[in-house]
């Protein structure tokens, strides 16, 4: 039986971000490996809408190249319906889809989901974490801190980063990130608070 | 060491489905997360499950509420103060202190609890708070894995748990992947914090290297191990008459650096973490290593 669940956490630079988010088997994105100066780092692949096909039993091993970009308005051909989180999870549907996006949660592919707005010292963090067959695709910043100008500056990199490293973590398969010490408490938060609905009991 | 070496994951293990709990405890995102077969290997109803995790998260909190320097009525506020001793601040205290001791002996003074004569333990007591909560998880038999502001202890668990290593210069990605099975991991650096480790012998914040990821039996000295390097500086990675990092390496621990000038440095057996499914930056000998 197929299954989705992920965890998420996230600490970093003012982010660093821990996460783990996994599909049952459906997932064969293949990290893009990318020199910088001497280093490897592993990022996530170059458009953030790629997500795995999920037709047939095992997508990774029969379809090597099968990265799809799904409509997320519209169920794609092949997909299999029960391996969208909210077939599986019943019980916990997603509270609250955002108006503005195109997706709705009744197709069971895509799917939009709002974390809880989280207080911090300060301001309120809150994010939106966008979901497709199984995969996040995008996660965006509703509310962040901006009365000060230090907050917008911070946030005008931290946000993009947040948003990079859990696309990154999520296509490296991995269960969480481990780095140096700083918080985005309310990001982490917030992202939690979203994927809890979607998908934790 | 809890388990043997860390075996590359490999591609293709079966999927084990994860559920994770985050709770803020000493000003940082603290993550417990259980997999599915956790739950099925009989450990019992998911409300006891739920049971011990939450009494997880409690030790930790306990431990804030002695050593905070934050908060005015913790024990380290009140030892601080005088209003108690050290003898008479209970067995944690004690206990942390001896770990202290031991930490700048081992270190040769790289690592210290005390700038300017005021007793800090915060350096300490993140990791081995997080040892604690992870050894209550680890007793019980649930497979988990834990999660400290980006420190990690994990269950010695049939499937390795795959980690990431955050980039220093490129927040974005990461530096590599590892799979863990009982293993600690810790970093340390000065990626995001700005200098947040000084150089005991000078006082100043510590230069040179950028992040240093050290991977052992135990959190408490992983992360002691990587502080030390960092405050140590390049000359333990580059000095061979420098014995920081073979004490660290005689300790059961490897050891990844990045210095300041994107340069990667890593143990020998550093690479025996790393899965093999992805790549691995190229990796200097860190000199001196017998």
């Amino acid at each position: 039986m197929r299954r989705i669940t992920f965890t998420i956490v996230t600490t970093l630079a003012i982010l660093v971000l821990l996460f783990s988010y996994r599909t049952s088997r459906n997932e064969s994105i293949i990290p893009k490996t990318v020199a910088v100066g001497q280093a490897h780092v592993v990022l996530p692949p170059t458009a953030p809408s790629a997500v795995a096909s999920a037709s047939g039993p095992d997508p990774a091993a029969s379809q090597p190249a099968g990265r799809v970009t799904v409509p997320s308005s519209a169920p794609a051909a092949g997909q299999d319906p029960t391996s969208v989180a909210p077939t599986t999870n019943p019980a916990a549907p997603p509270t609250s889809s955002h108006a503005a996006s195109p997706t709705t949660s009744s197709s069971a592919l895509s799917v939009t989901v709002d974390g809880a707005a989280v207080g911090t010292r300060f301001g309120d963090v809150q994010v939106e974490v966008v979901i497709d067959a199984g995969t996040i695709t995008d996660v965006r910043a509703l509310t962040y801190p901006t009365e000060q100008r230090r907050d917008q500056e911070i946030n005008q990199i931290a946000i993009p980063e947040l948003r990079s490293q859990v696309l990154a973590a999520q296509s490296a398969n991995i269960a969480g990130v481990g780095g140096a010490t700083y918080t985005t408490e309310g990001y982490i938060s917030s992202l939690q608070s979203a994927l809890d609905q979607v998908h934790f009991q | 060491m809890t388990e043997a070496t860390g075996r590359p994951a490999e591609c293709g293990e079966p999927e084990l489905a994860q559920t994770s709990r985050t709770e803020m405890i000493m000003g940082l995102p603290v993550s417990i997360h259980l997999r599915e077969s956790a739950a099925a290997q009989g450990f019992g109803a998911p409300a006891t499950l739920d049971a011990t995790v939450a009494s997880a998260f409690e030790l930790m909190r306990r431990h804030e509420r002695i050593f905070s320097p934050y908060l005015p009525e913790s024990m380290l506020m009140a030892l601080r103060d005088g209003r108690c001793t050290a003898a008479s601040a209970g067995p944690e205290f004690a206990e942390v202190l001896r770990i202290a001791g031991r930490a700048r002996r081992r270190t040769l003074g790289a690592f210290d609890v005390h700038f300017d004569g005021v007793l800090d333990p915060s350096g300490i007591v993140k990791g081995w708070s997080a040892e604690r909560a992870g050894l209550l998880l680890a007793t019980l038999g649930i497979d988990f894995y834990l999660n400290a502001g980006g420190d990690i202890t994990c269950a010695a668990s049939a499937t390795p748990w795959r980690l990431g290593v955050e980039h220093p210069f490129h927040p974005q990605g990461l530096i590599t992947v590892v799979a863990l099975r009982g293993q600690a991991m810790a970093t340390s650096g000065s990626a995001h914090r700005g200098a947040h480790i000084l150089d005991p012998s000078s006082g100043r914040p510590a230069g040179g290297i950028r992040q240093v990821t050290v991977i052992g039996p135990t959190l408490t000295w992983a992360d002691i191990w990587a502080t030390a390097i960092v405050a140590r500086g390049p000359a333990s990675l580059e000095d061979p008459r420098d014995a920081l990092v073979q004490r660290c390496r005689s300790d059961g621990c490897e050891v990844l650096a990045i210095t300041d000038r994107d340069e990667v440095f890593a143990t020998p057996g550093f690479a025996a973490y790393q899965v093999s499914d992805l790549p691995r930056p190229a990796a200097r000998e860190i000199a001196g290593l017998r």
